[in-house]
């Protein structure tokens, strides 16, 4: 045999370089988790991040009291219906994450990786059980990453990762500090959340109700003085949340971030979720005994729609008395 | 014992899939495990191993399965065979939802499902939309619903070289799955579809049912061979691909083509004397591969 044949051949050939790393591919990676049984998992009801879809005998179905927005609700779910397709034809890549409760488990993160195996009748699905997790910060990181998370959500993640951080959200430069090195944020969205999360209360509601469209422009109210920001928001809602009324252009630099002003309302550090009910009569009956028999009956009890704004008016009266 | 199912499976031609197939089936069944051969290539070669198959008499170049023993067309037993069975049973029947009936060999413990070209190619030709609820999923599915494990230790399953809806219809209904190559370019080649069909095969299963890679085995290799040699060491030399070779190699043998002959049958390669060097390959290999499936082996072999 020929020896300069052979040393020929022995040259590593780029189809065998390609079946190498193609090979490469098919070696785990991802720990595995424990197969948990799905009936014992339950979602994170202080996530700020809530998916408006539960399953109710064997269907998903919208979860219309939580969240109105019908189009938003339908793009949630044909997302879950995709990843569920997804999670059948490749598998799931990684376990979702658990805390126990109890005998049960608590979902940290992969609540809609969850959703999608009900949605494929799986009765159990793999999960890294983590039982000194930090929840928030987890979650946090987990949420900023996607694309479809509401402003609302984004600013009660960020109040909820401080809280648990134990983190003084007025302590601008620990609260900037722990968004870059905790989550990752970089330097100037961590400095502009800064700023928003030390706005007033009212900015916190408009950004909740979708009032105000993006970080940049919530910066830009959290600047106002509270006697040009309530007018800018009423605008911003007569107008279905355009851009700031007589705004200039955002600032993002530490520098120009502008500091508390001394009308403002203290600042929310964090907000408390009331949970999820199916019946109208289970708000009808908390609503009459807070509010009287009266103030009931002008409420179409019959109208979800009604009905959640009646409910978030009644929190809003009280929080204000107390 | 849970079922074990063997998928022989590469997307380059005269790689030694039917060979494999074979050996792995002859020398289960020698072992005294009970198995049932599954030949989904349209080119129907494992069953001709097996099996004397009729000729078509309208497509020349057809073979179709030979009516089943014990069936008289002119008046079927009703009380043995479906009043829908035609009484030639392939393995696209288990596609086309046809009755199905595995024929006896000339080997005790070998059973068959013989291939039929032009209904398998049927088979293949669903659409799209189609081919997941009606291709991929329906060969595992039949196993389920059939019990296949209540009268086979092992299915063997010989595919044709192509990563069509048949191959991973077999591929989702194993529970094993290796892969021959001969080692030259074309072959090596064929690994690279191979090896991403398993590791999605691999990804869109439970962890808890995975299917198991047995490895690639060079076949028809041939020693002194520089392309061949440089390429073997190359294999397995590589730091990912290496684990996956399988130790044993099949030789480039007369004996083992001679067993494919008419003339040979019902013996096969383990009827050749124990000095011979290709029977000691093809034992060599099917120890390994009984042994990985966690399946007892042969003690010996009588010469």
């Amino acid at each position: 045999m020929s020896t300069t044949k052979r040393k020929r051949f022995e040259a590593v050939s780029q189809t065998q370089s390609s079946v190498s790393q193609i090979a490469d591919t098919t070696r785990p990676r991802t720990p595995v988790g424990e197969l948990l049984d799905v009936k014992r998992l339950d979602p994170d009801p202080t996530n700020a991040r809530q998916i408006p879809a539960h399953f109710y005998e064997g269907r998903l179905e919208v979860d219309t009291s939580v969240d109105t927005d019908v189009e938003r609700q339908e793009e949630i779910l044909e997302g879950l219906r995709g990843l569920a397709t997804g999670i059948e034809a490749n598998g799931m890549p990684s376990p979702i994450v658990v805390r126990p409760t109890g005998d049960r488990y608590t979902i940290i993160m992969g609540h809609r990786r969850f959703l999608a195996h009900l949605l494929l009748g799986r009765k159990t699905i793999y999960s890294t059980i983590a039982p000194n997790a930090n929840v928030k910060q987890l979650q946090f990181i987990e949420n900023v990453q996607r694309s479809d998370l509401t402003l609302g959500e984004r600013l009660d993640a960020t109040l909820g990762l401080l809280g648990e951080l134990e983190i003084d959200p007025m302590d601008k430069p620990r609260a900037t500090g722990a968004l870059i090195e905790k989550v990752g944020l970089g330097k100037s969205l961590a400095y502009r959340w800064t700023t928003i999360i030390n706005g007033p209360r009212e900015l916190h509601d408009a950004m909740r109700d979708g009032v105000v469209a993006s970080t940049m422009q919530a910066e830009q109210l959290a600047g106002m003085r509270i006697e040009e920001l309530l007018p800018a928001l009423d605008e911003l809602m007569a107008g279905g949340g355009a851009a700031v009324p007589g705004g200039s252009a955002p600032t993002t630099a530490p520098t120009s971030t502008p500091g508390p002003s001394p009308s403002r309302t203290k600042p929310v550090t964090a907000s408390i979720s009331l949970g999820r009910v199916h019946s109208p009569d289970v708000v009808k009956k908390i609503y009459t005994a807070v509010m009287g028999e009266d103030a009931a009956t002008d409420v179409d009890w019959k109208n979800k729609k009604t009905v959640v704004a009646a409910f978030k008016s009644m929190l809003k009266k009280l929080e204000d008395q107390i | 014992m849970a079922l074990k199912v063997l998928t022989c499976s590469q997307n380059k031609g005269g790689s030694g899939k039917t060979t494999v197939s074979r050996l792995v089936a002859e020398y289960a069944a020698l072992a005294g495990h009970r198995v049932l051969c599954i030949d989904l290539d349209p080119q129907c070669s494992l069953s001709q191993r097996f099996l004397r198959m009729d000729k078509d008499p309208d497509q020349t170049n057809v073979f179709m399965p030979p009516i089943y023993p014990g069936f008289d067309p002119a008046s079927p037993d009703p009380e043995e065979f479906d009043p829908e069975f035609s009484g030639r049973s392939s393995a696209a029947d288990i596609y086309l939802g046809a009755p199905v009936y595995p024929y006896p060999t000339n080997h005790e413990n070998l059973e068959l499902l013989c291939g039929h070209g032009p209904d398998l190619m049927r088979v293949e030709r669903v659409t799209q939309e189609d081919v997941s609820r009606l291709v991929h999923h329906c060969l595992r599915d039949f196993m389920v619903a059939r019990n296949v494990g209540d009268h086979y230790d092992l299915v063997v399953i010989d595919t044709a070289p192509t990563l069509g809806p048949l191959t991973v219809s077999a591929v989702r209904a194993a529970t094993h799955v290796i892969i021959p190559t001969t080692m030259e370019p074309q072959g090596v080649e064929g690994l690279q579809g191979m090896l991403t069909l398993w590791r999605d095969e691999n990804a869109r299963r439970a962890r808890d049912e995975p299917i198991k890679l047995l490895g690639m085995v060079a076949n028809k290799f041939r020693s002194r061979v520089a392309l061949q040699e440089a390429t073997l060491g190359n294999l397995r030399s590589d730091a990912v691909i290496g684990p996956m070779m399988i130790p044993h190699v099949l030789g480039l043998r007369a004996e083992i083509a001679e067993q494919d002959h008419d003339s040979v049958r019902p013996h096969g390669v383990f009827d050749l004397p124990a000095s011979s060097k290709g029977r000691r390959e093809a034992e060599a290999l099917c120890r390994f591969v009984m042994e990985e499936m966690e399946l007892a082996p042969m003690k010996e072999i009588a010469a």
